[in-house]
C-alpha cells in the first residue's frame, strides 16, 4: 500500500535528484564560446574556394565532436540536446536561426556574388549559439525545479 | 489513440531505483560512478539495482573504453522510459488526491494499481 505521504516523499526524492542533475549540467562560458567559435567558422569557411571550404569544416565538427566527448566524460552523462521538454523548443530555434542565417550567406554569396557574406554570417552566429547555449540550459534547470538561472 | 492510465511499478517504487530511473529519464546516458553519485549507494548496491532493472528490461549497459579506463554506460530502454513516466504520473496523481493499493500481476514484476479515495 502506497500512501498519500509516500507518494509525496518519491515525488520529493525525484525533484531532489533532478535538481541535483540540473546543477551538474552545466559548461563553462569557454567551452561555450569555443563551441559557439567553431559552429561560426564552419559557416564563414563557406565563403573560402570549395576544397577549402570543405576541410575548415570537417575539422570544426570534428572539434564540436571533441569537445562534446569532453564534456561528455567530465560531466557523466550525455543529454541530447534535441530531447523532449522545454529545451527541444530552443534547440529547433537555434537549429532554425542558424540554418536560415546559413541559407541566405549562400544565396547571397552564389546568386548576388557578395563573396563575404559567410563571413558576416558566422560572425553573427557566434553570439546566437552562445546565448542560445545559456537560454537551452536555463530551460533544461528550470525544467527540473532549478530556482536561478545561469547567465554568463 | 486514448492515453494509458498511469500505473505505479514495483520494480521502479523502490528509493534507489527511482532515483536512477530519475537520472537516466532526464539524460541521454549515464555514467556508472556518475549514478553512484547522485543515488549515494555503494558500487555492489547500485551493481545489484541495475542488474534488476536490465533484467526488467528498463535500462541497458554498455561497457565503453575512454582514455584507458573502461566506463559502463547505462541508459534507459524505450520500455524504460515508457514505465517510469507512467509511475511519475501515478505518483502525481496519487501525491495530489489519493491513496494506492499495488497488487502484483500475474504475469510480472509490473504493477497494476488501482486508486482508492482516502
Amino acid at each position: 500500500m502506497i500512501t498519500t505521504r509516500d507518494a509525496r516523499a518519491s515525488m520529493e526524492d525525484l525533484q531532489s535528484v533532478r535538481r541535483e542533475l540540473a546543477d551538474r549540467a552545466d559548461c563553462s562560458v569557454g567551452w561555450r564560446a569555443t563551441m559557439a567559435f567553431f559552429i561560426g567558422v564552419a559557416i564563414a569557411a563557406q565563403a573560402a574556394p570549395g576544397v577549402i571550404a570543405l576541410a575548415t569544416c570537417i575539422v570544426c565538427f570534428a572539434a564540436i565532436g571533441t569537445m562534446a566527448f569532453v564534456a561528455r566524460n567530465r560531466m557523466g552523462f550525455f543529454i541530447n540536446g534535441y530531447r523532449q521538454g522545454r529545451t527541444r523548443k530552443v534547440a529547433i530555434a537555434l537549429l532554425a536561426i542558424v540554418e536560415t542565417i546559413y541559407v541566405i550567406s549562400l544565396w547571397l554569396k552564389i546568386m548576388q556574388h557578395i563573396g563575404w557574406a559567410p563571413i558576416v554570417a558566422g560572425a553573427v552566429i557566434v553570439p546566437i549559439v552562445f546565448f542560445a547555449s545559456y537560454r537551452w540550459q536555463n530551460a533544461y534547470r528550470s525544467e527540473f525545479g532549478a530556482v536561478d538561472d545561469i547567465r554568463p | 489513440m486514448k492515453a494509458s492510465k498511469p500505473q505505479l511499478d514495483t520494480m521502479i517504487h523502490a528509493p534507489v531505483r527511482l532515483k536512477i530511473s530519475a537520472v537516466l529519464a532526464s539524460v541521454s546516458d549515464a555514467e556508472f560512478a556518475t549514478l553512484r553519485e547522485i543515488t549515494g549507494v555503494s558500487d555492489s548496491l547500485l551493481s545489484k539495482h541495475l542488474k534488476a532493472l536490465e533484467e526488467a528490461g528498463y535500462v541497458k549497459l554498455k561497457k565503453a573504453a575512454a582514455a584507458g579506463h573502461v566506463r559502463t554506460r547505462i541508459a534507459l530502454t524505450r520500455n524504460g522510459r515508457r514505465a517510469f513516466g507512467s509511475h511519475v504520473a501515478a505518483l502525481q496523481e496519487l501525491a495530489s488526491v489519493a491513496t494506492i493499493s499495488i497488487s502484483k500481476s500475474t504475469s510480472g514484476s509490473i504493477a497494476k494499481s488501482r486508486l482508492s479515495i482516502a
